[in-house]
C-alpha cells in the first residue's frame, strides 16, 4: 500500500525532497496531460506543471488532503493556470491562438491524422468550462464526482456543462462521425 | 380509462427519450458510464426502442470521433515528469534564494543551484512565543536577583551607580508583589 498522500503532504511541508517528488510522479503526468489538452501547446503545458508543482510545494504546509488524495485540488490548479493562459493569449494576440492550435513541430512529433487534428481542433473551439469538462471526463477518463470534485461545482452542472460541450462537437464534426456511421453497422 | 393509461404512458416513454438523448449528449454511448441508478431502465429503452437505438449509434460515432484526438499528445513518459519536478524544485530554490515569488524556470535551464528552502509556514506563533517566553524569564531573573552581582559588576565596572535600579526593582518586585505569586 502506498503512503497517503496526505502523510506525503505532511513530508513535503518539513521540506522533503522525496516525499515531493513521489508526490509529483503520482500526480505530474494527469497535470501536464490535462494542460496539454487545454493548451495545445506541449511546451506550455510543462511550464504550467512546473507551476502546479511549485504552488504544490509552497502550499504544502496549509493544504487539507481530502480522502480522495491531493489530485483534484493538483488538477485543478493546473486547470486553472492553463485557462488563465489561454485567455492571456486571446486578450494578447489573436491571431497566436490559431498558431499555437496546430504547431509545425508538434505534428512532426506527434504524428497525428488529420481526423485527430480536426477534433483537436473543434475542442479547442468548445468554451473553457464546457472543454475542461469533456477533458477531464472524457479524455482523463474521470469520473462525474471527480469532474465536479476537481471543477468545484456539481455533478448536474457537469452534465449540463458535458452536454453543450459534445453536441457543440457533434455539430462541428458532423462530416466526420457521420462517415463512422456505416462502420458501427448501422 | 384505457385511453388514459395510453396517454401516460406516451407522455413517460418520450419523457424517458428525451432523458436518454441527455444522456446520450453528456456522457456518450458507453453504458458503464451512465449514471448508475438510471442504467438499467435506459439499456432496457435501448433494447426495445429504435429510435434510441438510432440515436445510440450517432453518440458511439461521436465517440470514436472524439477518440481520434485521444492520443493527439504523446504519453507522458518518466523522463518528462522528472524534468517537470526538477523545474519545480529549481525555481523554488531559486525563489527562496531571491524571496521573491517563485518564477517559472524553464525547463532547459532546470539544473541549477539545489539548496531547497523548506516551505512557508506561518511563523507568527513562533515568534509570539520566543517573545512570551523572554520577558516570563526577565521577570523571574529579576525577580529572584540571581543576576544582581553581575548587574552590580557591570555597573562598577562602568562607573555607574545601581541605587535607583535597585529601588525600582523593589517597587515593582517587592515580595508582596501579586505578579511574583503568580509567577512562582
Amino acid at each position: 500500500m502506498s503512503e497517503h498522500d496526505a502523510i506525503l503532504l505532511a513530508r513535503t511541508s518539513a521540506g522533503d525532497e522525496v516525499a515531493f517528488r513521489t508526490l509529483a510522479g503520482r500526480h505530474g503526468g494527469r497535470v501536464i496531460a490535462i494542460a496539454r489538452r487545454l493548451l495545445g501547446d506541449a511546451h506550455e503545458a510543462e511550464d504550467v506543471a512546473q507551476e502546479a508543482l511549485v504552488r504544490l510545494w509552497q502550499r504544502s504546509g496549509e493544504l487539507h488532503v481530502p480522502d480522495g488524495g491531493l489530485g483534484a485540488w493538483l488538477y485543478r490548479v493546473a486547470a486553472n493556470l492553463s485557462l488563465d493562459r489561454l485567455r492571456r493569449r486571446r486578450d494578447g494576440d489573436p491571431s497566436a491562438l490559431e498558431q499555437l492550435t496546430v504547431p509545425a513541430g508538434q505534428q512532426r512529433e506527434m504524428a497525428e491524422t488529420e481526423l485527430a487534428r480536426r477534433v483537436n481542433h473543434a475542442l479547442e473551439e468548445v468554451p473553457e468550462r464546457q472543454r475542461l469538462a469533456l477533458v477531464l471526463f472524457h479524455y482523463e477518463g474521470m469520473s462525474m464526482k471527480e469532474t465536479a470534485e476537481v471543477m468545484e461545482t456539481t455533478p448536474d452542472a457537469i452534465e449540463s456543462l458535458l452536454g453543450r460541450g459534445r453536441r457543440q462537437l457533434k455539430a462541428q464534426l458532423s462530416d466526420e462521425w457521420r462517415q463512422l456511421l456505416p462502420e458501427i453497422g448501422t | 380509462m384505457r385511453l388514459a393509461y395510453e396517454m401516460t404512458r406516451k407522455i413517460q416513454q418520450d419523457a424517458l427519450i428525451e432523458r436518454f438523448k441527455a444522456v446520450l449528449d453528456a456522457y456518450g454511448g458507453d453504458a458503464a458510464r451512465w449514471p448508475a441508478n438510471e442504467r438499467a431502465e435506459l439499456l432496457a429503452l435501448l433494447e426495445r426502442d429504435p429510435i434510441a437505438r438510432a440515436m445510440h449509434a450517432e453518440a458511439e460515432a461521436v465517440d470514436r470521433t472524439l477518440a481520434a484526438a485521444a492520443h493527439y499528445h504523446p504519453p507522458v513518459g518518466k523522463d518528462l515528469l522528472e524534468r517537470v519536478t526538477d523545474g519545480a524544485l529549481a525555481a523554488i530554490a531559486a525563489q527562496s534564494s531571491t524571496a521573491e515569488p517563485a518564477p517559472v524556470i524553464s525547463l532547459d535551464e532546470h539544473r541549477q543551484r539545489r539548496s531547497f528552502a523548506r516551505p512557508r509556514h506561518n511563523n507568527h506563533w513562533q515568534a509570539a512565543g520566543l517573545l512570551a517566553a523572554s520577558l516570563v524569564l526577565g521577570v523571574y531573573l529579576g525577580a529572584t536577583g540571581v543576576m544582581a552581582p553581575a548587574v552590580d559588576s557591570f555597573t562598577q565596572a562602568a562607573g555607574l551607580t545601581n541605587s535607583i535600579d535597585t529601588e525600582t526593582a523593589e517597587l515593582s518586585f517587592g515580595a508582596e508583589s501579586p505578579l511574583e505569586e503568580e509567577l512562582l
